[in-house]
């Protein structure tokens, strides 16, 4: 008997990482069930008034009105007009050249890109072609509140 | 001490020996099994999902369709020259360097050719009182296929109304002409606020007059 435990040890070994292992994953499902208790029941709270909807943030504010220029350049009736409201727009940015990515397709969280281009290229880009094709899907404001990268997609 | 009455050293050393040369006879072959698999992975990355496909391929059409927006807008005696320069520099920007736009006419057999910044400032002078310039019908005659070197090539076709009008002489004059665009499409990288950042970069090739018609 000696003689075959001695032969194998390997499997002896095996054996017991085997139990090890089993041990373990009886160790974490057992924290998952204390984990997964139930939770308190409910406590019945007297009904508050109704509350007003939350103040936009600054981010959305500045999505908002950016997506209102970019219609209005790209619907203006003539290019003063466009031109306006292209500097307008410009103001609401760190510079000229604040970058804008286009993100043309996303999959597997990899997202594909257009050239990046700068928000002066762009916004001169929508009078050029009159078409809005994107909407912003990101956007980065720096400490003056100004909009620092813009992150677009293909609607 | 414990005695081990029946243990055989060499018959324990001979095992051992044995397990080595099958491990030793498997080596190569799950080598060769890791390395197909990476290939394999590898060459996975550049095989583009129909969808994936399918942005690049809208991509570069509407790299096209942006330039016969600023070939219009060029052409325009309504455009200001400083406007007209600006889009000149930008559909400029949609050509691979030394591209060459071909120029036909119904008075002639022969195509020239010039380079895209002297065409956009032919246009541009132009002796007309007013150029209209339309592009219809804009699709792949050739789908967007990779090259041994990365790169994605693929032919789109156009055609062009040209309306010219001078008022001074009555001259009016027009034609439509069918076009062909090599259109190169290559993945790219670049720094944005110190990311970098993968893109793929559409570029214009040749523009090959293939029709001229009234």
């Amino acid at each position: 008997m000696k003689k075959r435990s001695l032969k194998f040890p390997l499997k002896r070994l095996l054996t017991l990482t085997l139990f090890c292992l089993l041990a373990m994953g009886a160790c974490k499902s057992k924290k998952k069930i204390v984990e997964a208790a139930p939770e308190p029941a409910p406590v019945e709270t007297a009904p508050s008034e109704p509350t007003t909807p939350p103040e936009p943030s600054a981010d959305e504010v500045a999505v908002s009105e950016l997506e209102n220029y970019f219609s209005a350049i790209a619907d203006a009736n003539n290019m003063q007009s466009a031109n306006s409201s292209i500097q307008e727009a410009l103001a609401m940015f760190s510079n000229q050249n604040t970058p804008v990515l286009i993100v043309i397709h996303e999959e597997s969280g990899v997202k594909d890109y257009d050239e990046p281009t700068t928000i002066n290229n762009y916004l001169n880009y929508l009078k050029d072609t009159k078409q809005n094709l994107n909407f912003i899907s990101d956007i980065r404001l720096d400490e003056d509140g100004r909009v620092s990268e813009l992150e677009l997609r293909r609607r | 001490m414990v005695e081990f009455q029946n243990w055989n050293c060499e018959e324990d050393n001979s095992l051992t020996k044995q397990k080595i040369k099958i491990m030793k006879k498997y080596i190569p072959s799950l080598l060769l099994l890791f390395f197909a698999t990476s290939f394999m992975a590898v060459a996975q990355t550049d095989d583009l999902s129909p969808q994936r496909k399918q942005a690049i391929d809208s991509l570069a059409l509407e790299k096209v369709k942006d330039l016969s927006k600023y070939i219009s807008i060029i052409g325009s005696k309504e455009t200001q020259f400083s406007e007209a320069n600006r889009v000149m520099d930008r559909a400029e920007e949609l050509f691979a360097p030394d591209a060459e736009m071909g120029v036909s006419s119904l008075s002639s057999n022969e195509v020239t050719y010039y380079e895209v910044r002297r065409y956009f400032e032919r246009l541009m002078a132009l002796n007309y009182d007013q150029v209209d310039i339309s592009w219809y019908d804009i699709h792949y005659i050739s789908d967007l296929e990779r090259q041994p070197d990365g790169r994605y090539v693929g032919v789109v076709t156009i055609y062009q109304r040209f309306e010219g009008t001078s008022v001074e002489n009555n001259l009016n004059y027009r034609d439509t002409t069918k076009k062909d665009i090599t259109i190169y499409v290559e993945k790219k990288q670049t720094q944005v606020a110190g990311r970098t950042i993968e893109f793929w970069d559409v570029m214009l090739g040749d523009i090959r007059v293939t029709e001229t018609s009234a």
